[in-house]
């Protein structure tokens, strides 16, 4: 049933096949066979189990801090400072363990410091909340990565990798399967559970869709961000400390870029950045198409340009399917 | 009718990629492949190091692969050594961005039965480090041109290197502060080392900073090619600038700065063509078990004959040459060779 607007008021979902193909997961899965599949016929050795590990690990301390950014979208809000996070934990977790010499206070000062900055960009948005969560993460975002540079000069922390168990965080496996993946599945299946199937979800749903309308139904809107942006700094601190393990030392620069890899993982599983749409199984097939098809390519020996070239061009060109897909639409009607 | 376009659109997709691809490269025909990675990408210096690996192999009837990380921090080229471990290359030479980050990853390379040699820069885990020069040579020469272009009376100086992470630099620093400890430099007075990245317009940055904070300042000391461009530049541009740039650069980039009445007296380098060309045979030296322990020497395939030194970061290394003068001189031949 359509209004004269255009829009379906029917609140019965319908569950034709004809829905299920245009449905935004199933066209990512067909994406994300199209990477392999062009990923094996490129290369005989990207079937490796082992080396396909080794480079799935590359991304997932980048994908850890998806699934949280996929919270922060899905209200309709924007985290540009996970990078700064990110870089600031892994500076306090290098300072305090070259301070004391233990490497668990030193998780524990990463951990700390990337719920503080989680929390301090929560307190600023729902405190004032008429100023764009993009500006004061941006600015936030320069901070943290400012002090990291303030604490450590043009110097860097080091020596990290000189403790086996914790450089086994980042290369320690189970058979060939990493540690990183092990914890990875974990969290993808506790957010999304979280997501989909709680009260606490369906809040963040109703937030995303429509603010006003969801405060006026009870939801306490404030102190769902608050909890979510929160939430995502702790998750900063966490991936820090796996980010740590990889490289044993520490510089102001690490963690570069990271805000923008994780959003485009979650936009283009589909999670729009107008809130309230999404899901995380899109979000997580999205994080294999992007961290794939950079593999893909850097097995074939594409510079670092070239790649970065095609991924925007395959984001652009996803995002903009919906799109394609209403004009074809209206023009089909048009000519009714 | 959507179906269709769906399934279209990602068709279409997928092709597209695979056109613009390459073709893949074919380890599995027999020949082994080599490959050198680089600090960054659009580095001068570093191509020509390239081109010299790329000869080498090529004599060597070996396949040569070049890779260049995205930005200069050490998880890209993490992420280079995985992607080339798993192409199953048999020899990987890089010039290492970090002096310890790349440990793991070079590591697990060699247990995969891959030769991991550094050049230029050096790092943990590397088998043998293809040293341009030794350190102490080179912090030698850059201390006495500062003095020589500070003059009797001495004076300021700053530093202007590239990160504040790259072994080779950082190693050639501290061993210039140590030097001038001696007596016979105490009216030099090192006043800021700064760090341009080995980027352009930071480097440009840093020197124009140098510039307002140290108004007596009177030689800057750039030991790499990216930075002493870029202060050049800055000095020639300024008008009535009289700070003299000392370091180690490349001929034809600077040769319009380089003689005796303009910006840069003289500078030094090495030959970057030599190095690259050098951690190739090594690669395949190391391969063919020809490399004794320390204080050994032997011959390659490229027919030198090299002593094998105790490392600093790595395990070993090799000295390919003394550093060079540029002048004004020689400058206008060396600018035609790299």
């Amino acid at each position: 049933m359509a209004t004269k607007s255009g829009r379906t008021i029917s609140s019965v979902k319908s569950r034709s096949i004809k829905d299920l193909v245009v449905r935004w997961e199933f066209l990512l899965v067909l994406i994300f066979l199209g990477v392999n599949v062009m990923n094996i016929c490129l290369s005989p050795n990207y079937l490796n189990a082992y080396s396909l590990f080794t480079n799935i690990n590359n991304f997932l301390v980048k994908a850890y801090i998806a699934l949280p950014m996929a919270y922060i979208l899905l209200l309709g809000d924007i985290d540009l400072s996970v990078g700064g996070n990110v870089c600031l934990s892994a500076t306090m977790l290098g300072i305090v363990f070259n301070e004391t010499g233990s490497i668990w206070l030193g998780i524990a000062a990463a951990l700390a410091t990337g719920t503080l900055c989680g929390a301090l960009n929560g307190l600023i948005l729902t405190k004032f909340t008429e100023l764009a969560p993009m500006i004061v993460t941006l600015a936030t975002n320069i901070i943290y990565r400012g002090l990291s540079e303030r604490i450590l000069g043009d110097g860097a922390t080091a020596g990290m990798s000189k403790i086996d168990w914790f450089f086994n965080l980042y290369y320690g496996r189970v058979g060939v399967v990493p540690y990183m993946f092990i914890i990875f599945c974990v969290l993808a299946v506790v957010f999304g559970l979280v997501m989909h199937k709680t009260v606490f979800g369906r809040q963040m749903y109703a937030i995303g869709e429509n603010k006003k309308a969801a405060a006026y139904a009870g939801v306490k809107v404030e102190k769902i961000r608050m909890t979510v942006f929160t939430l995502t700094g702790l998750v900063c601190g966490f991936a820090s400390v796996f980010y740590c393990a990889n490289l044993g030392s520490v510089k102001s620069n690490v963690a570069e870029g990271f805000e923008l890899e994780a959003i485009s993982m979650c936009v283009l599983g589909g999670i729009s950045t107008a809130g309230g749409k999404g899901t995380m199984v899109g979000a997580v097939i999205a994080i294999f198409i992007i961290g794939l098809l950079r593999y893909g390519l850097g097995l074939i020996n594409l510079s670092g340009q070239t790649i970065r070239i095609i991924l925007g061009a395959l984001l652009i060109a996803v995002v903009l399917y919906p799109t394609i897909q209403e004009a074809i639409k209206n023009r089909k009607k048009a000519a009714k | 009718m959507k179906k269709l376009i769906a399934l279209l659109l990602v068709l279409v997709m997928a092709v597209s990629l695979v056109a613009c691809a390459p073709a893949a490269n074919n380890n599995d025909a027999g020949k082994a492949t080599y490959a050198i990675v680089c600090k960054d990408a659009s580095n001068p210096y570093m191509a020509r190091m390239v081109s010299g690996f790329k000869d080498a192999c090529k004599a060597l009837g070996i396949e040569a692969i070049e890779k260049s990380p995205e930005t200069t921090s050490a998880d890209d080229q993490i992420t280079i050594i995985n992607e080339l471990v798993a192409q199953g290359v048999k020899g990987i030479a890089i010039a290492a961005n970090d002096a310890a980050a790349l440990k793991g990853a070079i590591e697990a390379a060699k247990q995969q039965g891959v030769v991991v040699v550094t050049l230029d820069s050096d790092t943990e885990g590397s088998q043998m480090f293809v040293n341009q020069a030794g350190v102490k040579e080179v912090a030698q020469v850059l201390v006495d041109s500062v003095a020589d272009m500070c003059g009797e009376d001495g004076g300021e100086f700053a530093i202007l290197s590239a990160s504040s992470t790259a072994t080779n630099q950082n190693a050639w620093i501290a061993a210039m502060e140590e030097i001038l400890k001696d007596s016979k430099y105490a009216n030099l007075k090192l006043v800021e080392t700064v760090y341009g990245d080995d980027e352009s317009q930071k480097s440009t940055d840093e020197m124009q900073n140098l510039m307002t904070k140290y108004p007596n300042l009177e030689c800057v000391c750039c030991p790499t090619t990216v930075g002493i461009l870029a202060a050049a530049k800055v000095v020639a541009d300024t008008a009535d600038c009289k700070i003299k740039v000392a370091g180690l650069g490349l001929p034809s980039e600077m040769k319009d700065y380089v003689g005796d009445d303009k910006v840069c007296p003289y500078m030094y380098l090495w030959n970057p063509i030599d190095v690259g060309n050098c951690a190739a045979y090594m690669i395949k030296a190391l391969a063919d078990g020809k490399v004794g322990a320390e204080g050994t020497s032997f011959t390659a395939d490229n027919t030198k004959t090299y002593e094998v030194l105790k490392g600093d970061t790595a395990a070993t290394q090799i000295i390919v040459g003394p550093p060079f003068a540029f002048t004004g001189e020689n400058i206008a031949d060396w600018a035609n060779v790299y």
